[in-house]
């Protein structure tokens, strides 16, 4: 069986653990813990009769407290860049992150701007609206929470990983 | 045996594999408690193959093996990863380790770690986020109300928007006047200090006063209308308290002056979180370095223990940019090795600490081979040197300004030290290098006396202390008052006449001269038309200082004034300096051909002293020079002066410019100046500058 690995990306809190858990597990959690290093799981799907094997790797929110880890992309088939439409500052940390992930790897990136639960920070759209969504692939709006979009969004994923 | 004696003491909670070869191990050593859930059905001493899971370590493999092919010693860690097996997560960490020609995969439980690590960060993140939350609103509202600041162009103050604006915010908004008295205040902020809107309470002034006594350099930052932000504790009596996340912004509106605009956030929840977690308590997490708090203890306990030390404070500048050229994760690996830098320059006795954003703080011990101001030049220095960002590829760099106090000649109290090496520090940066200041009594003074002047000048605006003298210019062929110089004094109450020389610098420097330059214009116009009412049709010119050219409202500024006082424009001139004509010629020249359309003519001031003026000359729109008084101060004497002077004279007539000679003091002055035709002259041999009901009598 195809078996692709998937960098899950982003600043702190924005919900690349509840995206992963929403799809593979089903449930979602109120409660914010934070990840250290990494977690992978797995998730098997179909795409156009073909199965493929996600291998999502969950990383570490890359703040101020941990950088961003080039290593982690090795193998990688595709990254989605996680940014969090109340907090302005994750959507500028995202891209950062593009950049960061440019520099290292020429694969398919991922914008997903999650919690779309919530209403955008006030000064979202100014932010987002500068032209970069030419760096992304594709860009996605999902709740981890209602879980709108999240399939989809990975679908997506897949197909681009197995250059489909 | 050994290997069971370290599993007794815990030591050994690990797994050791012994690479065999390609994904090949041989089971060296295990722990029996873990191992079997990771590795099911496997025994020390069977073989392993690792070729799909675990499929982080499995991944791993290629920079273990890669390590070993190096033959080097040593070891290289995985990173820590969490491995689900079934319901159970294992917090894992795996380490390449070679001897002796073997090399070994080690596996490490790192359960406790992890929840220590994880609990601190847990923490840490969430202040972060909540801080970023916070920051962004209040970076919100500081935009609109800015805006709506600029674009007011009627005279109600503050008016409907703004309170529309800062009604509905979720946090405290207070907005005050530049004396401190309170224009707005919205319903959270009576709500944050558990007040009632209509009983009377002051929310901001009580804000004000919080933040004075907790933070020495607040004065500072009101007199030098500095931008603000920090962390405020509130008590009331018997249990309530709060703590509150302030920005304190200035906003500059053209009609009514200064601002204070006030943004608080209770952070209260935030602050009892971090406070359950001693690291974060007293350290900062980005450079593992004493924080605020913390310092302030050392302070107070380096006081008590009486040896004298010197008090620094470091305040780095280009932070800011780093963070937006390159992204906060560049900016925060300057600040850690910034950090490390510095702790390299001080000795293990001394204190060194992050109190702020982008500043830091020393406590120096006074010790025999030990100078201060060594130091600091070297901290200087060693700030000041590249660094390298981005696997090396970006080379950026930071300034620093470095103010020092000195316990206890300066002060013995915790409060005075920080104050005053904060003002030091504050002295350092305003001179725009990256020097040390120390603090002294003159420092003091000398800032006192600058800072009241500016306070001083800002209410001259408002209180018309301002006056126009005038000094004529005479037209040599006739002797006749032709035009006059309008020149700025300032009535000081209690202090008397106070010349331009003495201010203008200042308010330059604070931006208040564009209020000033505007007055002028605004004045020289209403005499002008009074002038026009007497009969009298003379020139009034007025100088325009650099920052005014830039100002883009000016030309408008300009033509509205001619047109409601009613005066012929050809009647007005604006002098302006060399300097400012070759800053930025595209612009000056279309401000001067805007100018020149309204019907105002042009004069270059201060002519001869400045840059190759015959270059630029010709393409720009004027019509007069005024020769520096400089050279016709020695003109008799000097056989070089003369020279310069019949060259502009010159230069002049072929371009069909006019020449009016400043600083005539004596006949023979005026007499050469006659015998080679210049126009007309300007000095104390016909009149200094004086008041207009004086100048009417000359006329
Ligand atoms: N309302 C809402 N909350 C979310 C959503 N996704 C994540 N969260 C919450 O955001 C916080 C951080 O989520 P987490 O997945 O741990 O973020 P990570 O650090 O990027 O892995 C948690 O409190 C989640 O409950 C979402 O789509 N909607
Ligand atoms: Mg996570």
């Amino acid at each position: 069986m195809i078996q692709k690995k998937i960098c899950m990306l982003g600043a702190s809190a924005v919900g690349k653990t509840s995206l992963v858990k929403q799809f593979v597990e089903g449930i979602f959690s109120d409660k914010y813990l934070t990840s250290i290093g990494v977690k992978i799981d797995k998730k098997k799907l179909e795409v156009d009769e073909t199965t493929v094997q996600l291998m999502l790797w969950d990383i570490e929110g890359v703040d101020r407290y941990a950088g961003f880890n080039p290593k982690y992309l090795r193998g990688a088939a595709a990254a989605i860049i996680v940014v969090d439409q109340t907090r302005t500052q994750s959507f500028l940390e995202g891209i950062e992150i593009c950049r960061l992930v440019k520099l290292e790897k020429e694969i398919p990136i991922f914008l997903v701007a999650n919690k779309s639960d919530l209403p955008k920070s006030e000064s979202w759209d100014s932010a987002a609206d500068c032209g970069v969504t030419s760096l992304f692939e594709l860009s996605f709006s999902t709740s981890a929470k209602t879980g709108e979009g999240v399939e989809d969004m990975f679908l997506n994923v897949a197909k681009a990983a197995l250059n489909k | 045996m050994s290997a069971l004696l370290y599993q007794e003491l815990g030591i050994f909670d690990c797994v050791v594999l012994k690479h065999i070869k390609d994904d090949s191990f041989l089971i060296h050593f295990a722990n029996d408690n873990w191992f079997n859930t990771l590795f099911p059905g496997m025994h020390v001493g069977d073989e392993i193959v690792l070729d799909d899971t675990p499929y982080y370590l499995v991944d791993f493999l290629y920079d273990a093996k890669e390590f070993w092919g190096l033959n080097s010693q040593g070891r290289i860690n995985s990173g820590i990863w969490s491995e689900q097996v079934g319901r159970k997560v294992l917090r894992l960490e795996a380490a390449a380790i070679s001897k002796k020609d073997e090399n070994f995969l080690v596996l490490f439980n790192l359960e406790n770690e992890y929840n220590k690590r994880q609990s601190t960060l847990q923490i840490a993140r969430e202040l972060l986020i909540s801080n970023d939350k916070v920051l962004e609103q209040h970076e919100v509202i500081r935009e609109r109300i800015e805006a709506l600041a600029v674009q007011q162009n009627n005279r109600s103050s503050i008016n409907l928007p703004v309170t529309e604006v800062i009604q509905g915010a979720e946090f405290g908004v207070a907005i005050i006047s530049h004396e401190y008295q309170p224009i707005e205040q919205n319903p959270a902020l009576f709500k944050l200090f558990e007040m009632q809107v209509g009983d009377g309470g002051q929310p901001a002034a009580l804000l004000m006063d919080l933040c004075g006594r907790q933070f020495p350099e607040f004065q500072r930052i009101l007199d030098t209308r500095s931008r603000w932000s920090g962390e405020l504790y509130w008590m009331k009596p018997p249990s309530l308290s709060r703590w509150m996340q302030l920005t304190v912004c200035p906003i500059e509106s053209e009609i009514d002056g200064l601002y204070w605009l006030l943004l608080v956030t209770d952070v209260s929840r935030e602050k009892y979180l971090q406070q359950s977690n001693e690291k974060l308590t007293y350290f900062d997490v980005l450079t593992n370095l004493p924080n605020r708090q913390y310092y302030w203890q050392c302070l107070e306990n380096a006081i008590d223990g009486g040896q004298s030390f010197f008090a620094m404070q470091l305040d780095i500048r280009q932070l800011k940019t780093i963070n937006e050229v390159f992204g906060f994760a560049v900016g925060d690996t300057v600040l850690k090795e910034l950090a490390e830098r510095l702790r390299q320059l001080i000795s293990p006795n001394d204190v060194l600490a992050r109190i702020g954003g982008n500043e830091f703080a020393v406590i120096l011990r006074e010790a025999p081979h030990q100078n201060c101001e060594q130091i600091a030049r070297r901290m200087v220095s060693d700030i000041c040197a590249p660094y390298y960002v981005m696997e090396e590829q970006y080379k950026c760099s930071v300034g620093v300004s470095i103010g020092v106090s000195h316990f206890p000649y300066d002060s013995v109290i915790a409060e005075e030290l920080m104050k005053y090496a904060d003002l030091a520090s504050f002295t350092a940066k305003q001179s725009g290098k990256n020097v040390v200041q120390f603090y002294s009594r003159e420092l003091k003074d000398s800032s006192l006396r600058r800072m009241e002047l500016e306070a001083a000048l800002r209410d001259a605006i408002e209180n018309g202390e301002f006056e126009l003298f005038l000094q004529p210019i005479l037209d040599l062929s006739t002797g006749k008052v032709s035009q006059a110089e309008a020149l700025i004094r300032w009535r000081r109450p209690d202090v008397g006449l106070v010349f331009p020389d003495e201010f203008i610098p200042i308010a330059e420097k604070t931006g208040l001269i564009i209020a000033i330059g505007k007055w002028v214009i605004q004045e020289a116009s209403r005499l002008l038309s009074q002038l026009h009412e007497n009969g009298q049709y003379i020139k009034l010119s007025v100088n325009l200082s650099p920052a005014q050219v830039s100002d883009r409202s000016l030309l408008h500024f300009i033509k509205e004034h001619i047109e409601t006082n009613e005066v012929d424009p050809t009647y007005l001139e604006l002098e302006l300096t060399e300097g400012v004509l070759v800053n930025d010629f595209e612009r000056i020249n279309h401000f001067l051909s805007e100018v020149r359309k309204l019907g105002v003519s042009v004069a270059i001031d201060d002519f001869g002293t400045g840059y190759s003026s015959l270059s630029y000359l010709p393409k720009l729109p004027i019509d007069f020079l005024k020769i520096d008084r400089s050279f016709i101060g020695e003109l008799i004497d000097s056989e070089s002066n003369k020279a310069i002077v019949l060259a502009i004279l010159a230069m002049a007539e072929s371009l069909k410019l006019g020449v009016i000679a400043e600083g005539v003091e004596v006949e023979s002055q005026k007499a050469f100046l006659s015998k080679h035709r210049c126009q007309s002259a300007q000095g104390y041999l016909f009149s200094r500058p004086v008041p207009f009901d004086e100048f009417c009598k000359l006329l």
